[in-house]
């Protein structure tokens, strides 16, 4: 691991950054990675790995919400038939009454 | 024994009871101070404190600590070894959940591969401790976040067993899910993006038509309305429980997709943007200028507070770095942003 960052590492990756990429400017991070000092690499690593548990837990929310939806959703139809059911065989009885 | 005596004996076995009890576990103050992370650790955790404890950390940087100090550093103890008990409970926590993360992350994939996984676990570790004993409010920050992923995986996990039941009882197969998941996988990258964005727009439809089927329900007389409308739900159940999958929710791909179709909904990011980022990030300026607040800080600092020359250069990037950025500023830009400035100004003064 670098004690000593490489030349110009800050330089390239402003340039990369100033052209308004966030993708391009992370994928930069990860690429030179190894340029920076070791102190560094542990800060972008921390960073990245905050960034995934953020990540994760958007996702974990949102299909936890899409899910409940879901499920809502079938209860409902599902109380519904039900109820529709029982009622045409409430109205069965009665014809034959 | 007479009885006096025993109380008293019992009395001191009941307060030296309690002691433990109250003892924080963990290292003596000695192995604290002898072990080099710990030293810096228990010295930044001083920092942080109030002003009596900012002149002992300056003492034990210095080397000049007296018989009290040592008293008071024994209190202090107890403080730091809670929080770094939190922070280790805390990346217990996330090693556990290292491998989902990382598998539900491109980058950190990238990363691992780049770097490897144990410079992704070290870099976790240390930004536990560092964070819980340097930003409390971000470490809780942090805390809550993680709370709420697991909060949720708890929910999806629950919402999964009512899924199976459902799929059960009402002959389910998952068959548009299976569906998109085998063309991803032989190459259509839209397949389950398009079954994901359909069934957010028909769960919403089918749930309006349920709460309208409800208002009308008393409108419904007649054998023939009744199989008119048992028609209509039956649809709507097939038509839902066709793209119904436990799999589905856990799915990062699933996950990703919902993310990006809710982003719309969500407010402004109270972290540092990327655009803000930009517009913060440029150059130090002057070099001449940070070489001249080096050498002030140097002469501010002249050799008696313990640092070397590297650590100094690095309290005075961060320094530096800070002033910009507070550390109050929170998310990955601001981390970022913090690391490149702090680093190019140690260039500047190396």
């Amino acid at each position: 691991m670098a004690d000593i960052p490489s030349e110009n590492i800050y330089d390239e990756f402003l340039k990369v950054a100033e052209g308004g990429d966030e993708e391009a400017a992370k994928k930069f991070l990860i690429a030179h990675m190894k340029e920076f000092t070791e102190q560094e690499q542990g800060e972008i690593i921390a960073a990245f790995f905050e960034d995934a548990l953020d990540g994760s837990a958007a996702g974990a929310e949102a299909a936890a919400g899409f899910q409940k939806q879901a499920i809502s959703t079938v209860e409902g139809l599902d109380t519904m038939k039900k109820k529709l059911e029982d009622k045409d065989k409430l109205l069965q009885i009665k014809e034959t009454i | 024994m007479s009885t006096i005596e025993q109380f008293g004996r019992q009395q001191m076995e009941t307060e030296q009871k309690e002691r433990e009890a109250t003892e924080p576990k963990g290292p003596a103050l000695d192995e604290i101070l002898a072990h080099p992370e710990d030293n810096t650790l228990f010295s930044k955790y001083l920092e942080n404190g109030d002003d009596g404890d900012q002149i002992l950390a300056g003492k034990l940087l210095a080397g000049e600590l007296g018989a009290d100090d040592f008293h008071a550093l024994s209190e202090k103890r107890k403080g730091f070894l809670q929080v770094k008990e939190k922070a280790k409970n805390m990346r217990e926590r996330l090693e556990k959940n290292m491998d989902g993360m990382i598998n539900a992350s491109p980058q950190l994939r990238e990363i691992v591969q780049v770097a490897g996984m144990e410079a992704v676990r070290k870099a976790m570790i240390k930004r536990m401790d560092e964070i819980a004993i340097t930003d409390p409010e971000g470490f809780a920050d942090l805390e809550g976040r993680f709370n709420g992923l697991t909060a949720a995986e708890e929910v999806v996990g629950r919402g999964n067993e009512r899924i199976a039941a459902l799929c059960k009882e009402h002959g389910f197969t998952e068959t548009e899910y299976t569906k998109a998941l085998m063309a991803r996988e032989a190459g259509d990258p839209y397949a389950l993006e398009d079954l994901i964005k359909s069934k957010m727009g028909t769960f919403q439809k089918a749930f309006t038509s349920y709460e309208e089927l409800t208002q009308t329900e008393g409108d419904i007389d007649t054998r023939q309305d009744i199989k008119a409308r048992l028609s209509q739900v039956n649809w709507n159940l097939n038509n839902i429980g066709g793209a119904l999958s436990t799999k589905m929710f856990e799915d990062p791909a699933t996950k990703e997709i919902l993310i990006a179709n809710l982003k719309k909904e969500k407010g402004p990011d109270k972290d540092v943007s990327f655009a803000e980022m930009n517009g913060l990030l440029k150059r130090p300026g002057n070099p001449k200028a940070i070489r001249d607040a080096w050498e002030n800080y140097q002469n501010e600092h002249s050799g008696d507070d313990g640092y070397t020359i590297e650590e100094a250069r690095e309290r005075f990037g961060n320094q530096y770095a800070e002033r910009s950025v507070s550390k109050k500023r929170r998310g990955f830009w601001a981390t970022i942003f913090r690391a490149m400035l702090a680093g190019s100004v140690r260039e500047v003064i190396r």
